[in-house]
């Protein structure tokens, strides 16, 4: 049968398919480990492939990044099997094929409003807010602990002078292992987005189609992110808690937003992913010299946010300099004298509050290099006097030349 | 003359000329990415295959748009804007370090 036009019906159903996905994709149930090993099972059979012998349970998407790479390791080195990776079969393959017979069945009309209303929307929240998140959290604590640790062992091994010539190397091959078990995970629940898609494709008469799917499905709907193997799965937990502000990113301002069973997790202020401190240092004990020290601007944002731009500019002993249409000028004195430029953002937040940044900008005259406008040459004021000098210098333009007209 | 953008931390300054030397900058994926969010992984980034990201040979870094259609300069959390055919420098919002002064020694 082919799908070219929705009932009413079918139609109602959009949201609630949609609402069904998203509490597959927030789930903090504890993983139902029947059902996912059933579900892995399912899908290696519609991959032709035997089921695995090794299954494996860990807590945490970082545990399974780590146990992966091990895993893969182990069954090369221990004859107990082969570290081959199945994932392009049993998702690429089995996905590719799927999508395709379904496009073919499916008319312009009901792809965009079930990919509208369900697989976007499911998408946004889950996958683009939650599960990005999780792998880019993943991919930075990894590259960095692993990297910390494998480079300076070789450094010791081999002295400073091969170091400086095998630098490189080093680092772009523990990156891209660490990276390759990143990009080799199958999201589980993470994966609502597309799945929702295909789930109410099957629900509308397809399911003859969409039958391949109906494994990773399960394991969506029942567990977190998996690793596959020739010989072996990798399963993982789903969160305890997901928690997110009112346009559905993750935030949480007392501890993590999004946190495993073993503790590992994302800390993160309306979207910004931050390192744990910033969220969880009591705000009576921020200090002037800590928010001077933060040197992401974004990250700096956060802290100030939490304890109130008022109370930061206190904390600084601020005394304004100027004030005009381009922001704030402060001198301020604490930790140490400093000249910052308080910025609103042009584009307000959708609640109506916008966003201020606060920049460090010359206090001094003495310069190590010349210091000229991009736009037309001319030496820049050496210690700005208004907000409009301060905002100019910091996109390395005079005032006459910093006039942006379009500004978001 | 175009006018000069600006969207978050990159400021886009028309020029009449850009350096003689200079080497196009690879694509990410297919897309120009005039800078990355370091905490967010957001980014601002162009498509168009109309426009070419240059490199000078002090590092300065150019956009160059042909045709008459422009291009769109896109971030996840910013407005899109439209940027007219032409040459631009580009320049990334920075700020002051105790490194920038004459009085500071830099080892």
């Amino acid at each position: 049968m082919r799908l070219d036009k929705l009932t009413p019906d079918q139609e109602a159903l959009l949201p609630v398919i949609r609402d069904e996905w998203l509490a597959v994709g927030l789930s903090t149930e504890r993983a139902d480990r029947a059902r996912a090993e059933a579900g892995v099972r399912a899908a290696y059979a519609a991959a032709k492939l035997p089921p695995p012998a090794i299954v494996v349970w860990l807590e945490s998407p970082l545990q399974g990044v780590v146990g992966a790479e091990y895993l893969r390791l182990l069954l090369d080195r221990m004859a107990m099997g082969t570290g081959d990776q199945v994932r392009d079969q049993v998702w690429d393959q089995v996905g590719g094929q799927v999508e395709g017979q379904v496009r073919d069945q499916v008319g312009d009309q009901v792809r965009d409003q079930v990919g509208d209303q369900v697989r976007d929307q499911v998408w946004d929240q889950v996958g683009g807010q939650v599960g990005d998140q999780v792998g880019d959290q993943v991919g930075d604590q990894v590259r960095g602990q692993v990297w910390g640790q494998v480079g300076g062992q070789v450094r010791d091994q081999v002295g400073d002078q091969v170091w400086d010539q095998v630098r490189g190397q080093v680092r772009d091959q523990v990156r891209g292992q660490v990276r390759d078990q990143v990009g080799r995970a199958i999201w589980g629940q993470h994966e609502a987005g597309w799945l929702a898609y295909y789930a109410a494709i099957a629900r509308f008469g397809l399911s003859d189609l969409t039958h391949p799917l109906d494994g990773i499905t399960e394991v969506a709907r029942s567990a977190g992110w998996w690793w596959s193997f020739r010989d072996a799965v990798l399963l993982t937990e789903r969160p305890l808690r997901v928690q997110r502000d009112e346009r559905n990113r993750l935030h949480a301002e007392d501890g993590p937003a999004i946190v495993y069973p073993d503790g590992w997790g994302v800390w993160s202020w309306h979207g910004v992913r931050v390192p744990r401190e910033i969220i969880e240092t009591p705000a009576d004990q921020v200090t002037a010299e800590g928010i001077a020290g933060e040197s992401n601007v974004e990250v700096r944002r956060v802290l100030v946010e939490r304890i109130g731009a008022e109370r930061y500019l206190a904390l600084a002993k601020a005394k304004l300099v100027n004030r005009d249409d381009w922001g704030a000028l402060w001198a301020i004195a604490a930790p140490v004298p400093m000249r910052i430029v308080e910025l609103i953002n042009s584009t307000p937040e959708p609640d109506g509050h916008s966003k201020r940044y606060f920049l460090r900008v010359p206090e001094t005259r003495e310069r190590r290099d010349a210091d000229a406008c991009v736009g037309c040459g001319a030496s820049l004021a050496a210690v700005p006097g208004t907000a409009h000098q301060a905002v100019a210098w910091s996109y390395s333009s005079c005032t006459a030349c910093y006039v942006p007209v379009v500004q978001t | 003359m175009n006018q000069p953008i600006r969207q978050g931390d990159v400021y886009l300054v028309p020029v009449d000329a850009i350096p003689a030397k200079i080497t196009p900058v690879a694509r990410d994926a297919g897309r120009i990415i005039l800078a990355y969010g370091e905490v967010t992984g957001h980014a601002h980034a162009i498509t168009a295959p109309e426009a070419t990201l240059l490199s000078a040979t002090d590092n300065a870094r150019f956009l160059r748009i042909v045709g008459a259609g422009g291009a769109t300069l896109t971030h996840e959390e910013h407005g899109a804007i439209a940027i007219a055919p032409g040459e631009y420098r580009v320049v990334i919002g920075r700020e002051w370090t105790d490194a920038m002064s004459a009085r500071q020694v830099i080892d």
